[in-house]
């Protein structure tokens, strides 16, 4: 049982289309599973009736020989702010615990039709506006590797479902790091797409200009099969972009041997905790092993990045939200709202001049990444924090732990490039690190074949938690 | 420096009520938001007009 949900979705998908593996034998052992980890709250609603009658579906469609691709089958969990028709969508809060989506995101239709079976809906910080998943609604979600540690956020549902083996997929929103940062915590792959790449139809905002929408996974592989699935221009959605969708599976057999990395240095480097800084110093000699030439590269005016990234999320967070802060302000967390109200406190000017920044920053970005198949940084600078744990010692000074983990990710929301984080080793307490791999607009393919190349020279993506405590 | 007596005064105008202890609690986090937006006025943003989506990337590579 523990070897098959271990497996990943291009194993598993092999043996569905031949038929020597059953949907309906592979759910049962990923609910079972589910049922084992109850304590680690990774999900806020499991659909096992609704998933069972799909599995049953798909088996039936594989039978007749109708196979649609290698979702079909699979397990899929959903953070709980993507809307699925008839299953209430609570994005983790009490204002909308009761709320019944009556259509699907268009992630979900794409999921669907690539036959995918939807196994729940995962925990998630409230909103998602926070890096911690310490709910204080649904409770805390709990890391696999370290059941008294955070699992990251606001994706942390995700990030635990996937590492412990709770269905080899979920989809988790990226507003500014929420989808790798609980893959790092958690020790998967977390890929946020270009901005654009995905819909967010039916996805329920954070901020309309910094929200993404990708897979966590426990392979890189996995992350391609995922972003084929949910790809490509809606007319409902009107950031996302025209361009065709690239074979992403096919173009992690492009060598990228010999390609040059840029190694991201100045700040990156300066504040880095040194169980990360030693598990970072190594996966750069894998790099190098594999033939990329490294070279040191800035990112373009970081602190400026982070202070006009700032002002954004909380305006545009304030926006979505002004009703319900005004109407039903003891119906939030205490962190959620006091972000919210800081939103409330910036002027219109202060918000276009943040946007201003961000029309130089993407040229700046553009002309940093060109010469490059990828850059690279570590994707947070300290591994997982104690739940309630509310500051973090980094580069010798104790630093809020949603500032520390959002340092080295917000800034590539900001300028809406794709960026990866897979595992790449393990620091204090056993607690996993993650690697950020950071691509071109629009340039997925090679940002994938970079990381896939690393993530193959390594055992990291092959190591499993143990089994959470049976009463936590 | 903006004050809590500041504060006070913009949630009046903005209709939003909000107890002084809370604005207390907030006033340092929008002091450095605010010394960093000022700060932001010194890069060279003066021609530029917002961004708000990525779009340029698409017309860039169709160019």
């Amino acid at each position: 049982m523990t070897d098959l949900v271990y497996r990943s979705v291009a194993e598993l998908s092999g043996e569905i289309r031949t038929g020597a593996l059953s949907p309906v034998t592979l759910l049962e052992t990923v609910l079972a599973r589910v049922e084992r980890c109850r304590g680690l709250n990774a999900f806020i609603t499991v659909t096992a009736d609704a998933a069972r009658a799909q599995a049953r579906d798909a088996e039936r469609e594989i039978a007749r020989g109708q196979y649609r691709g290698p979702l079909h089958g699979i397990p899929v969990s959903l953070k709980d702010l993507i809307d699925t028709r008839g299953v209430r969508c609570t994005c983790g809060s009490r204002i909308l615990a009761d709320r019944v989506p009556s259509a699907d995101a268009a992630v979900v239709e794409r999921l669907r039709d690539a036959g995918a079976v939807l196994l729940g809906k995962n925990a998630l910080h409230e909103f998602a506006f926070g890096i911690t998943t310490n709910n204080p609604h649904f409770g805390p979600t709990r890391n696999p590797w370290g059941v008294d540690r955070i699992p990251g956020g606001s994706s942390g549902g995700s990030g635990a479902a996937v590492a412990a083996g709770l269905g080899p997929v979920s989809l988790g929103t990226d507003t500014g790091g929420s989808i790798r940062i609980p893959a790092a915590l958690c020790g998967v792959v977390g890929l946020k797409p270009t901005f654009g790449r995905v819909s967010r139809h039916g996805v329920f905002p954070l901020s309309w200009t910094l929200d993404h929408v990708g897979p966590l996974t426990r392979t890189v592989e996995d992350a391609a099969l995922v972003l084929q699935a949910i790809a490509g221009p809606d007319p409902r959605d009107p950031s996302t972009l025209g361009q065709s969708v690239p074979d992403f599976r096919a173009g992690l057999r492009t060598s990228v041997a010999g390609a040059r990395v840029g190694v991201l240095a100045d700040e990156y480097h300066q504040e880095m905790a040194d169980d990360v800084r030693s598990q970072f110093r190594a996966a750069l000699e894998v790099l190098s092993g594999l033939g990329f030439r490294l070279e040191d590269v800035r990112f373009p005016r970081p602190a400026e990045t982070r202070a006009a990234a700032q002002a954004v999320i909380l305006a545009e967070a304030s926006s979505v939200h002004e009703g319900w802060v005004r109407e039903r302000p003891g119906d939030y967390g205490p962190d959620t709202l006091d972000l919210l109200r800081q939103g409330l406190f910036l002027t219109a000017t202060q918000y276009l001049r943040a946007q201003k920044v961000r029309a130089l920053l993407l040229g700046e970005a553009d002309g940093l990444l060109r010469p490059y198949a990828a850059l690279v940084a570590p994707t947070t600078p300290v591994v997982a924090s104690a739940i309630g744990q509310k500051m973090v010692a980094l580069a010798g000074r104790e630093v809020e732990v949603r500032g520390a983990m959002t340092r080295l990710v917000r800034l590539i929301n900001f300028v809406g490039l794709p960026a990866i984080s897979v595992p790449c080793g393990f620091g204090a307490d056993g607690l996993p690190v993650g690697l950020q791999f950071i691509g071109r607009a629009l340039d997925e393919a090679t940002l994938l074949a970079v990381a896939h190349a690393y993530e193959q020279a390594t055992p990291w993506h092959t190591r499993r938690p143990p089994d959470p405590p049976e009463h936590l | 420096m903006a004050t809590v007596e500041d504060l006070e005064r913009i949630a009046a105008l903005t209709g939003l009520r909000i107890a002084r202890s809370d604005l207390e609690r907030l006033l340092p986090f929008l002091n450095a938001l605010y010394a960093d937006l000022e700060r932001l006025g010194a890069l060279p943003i003066a021609g530029l007009g917002p961004a708000f989506t990525p779009k340029r990337w698409e017309e860039s590579r169709a160019r």
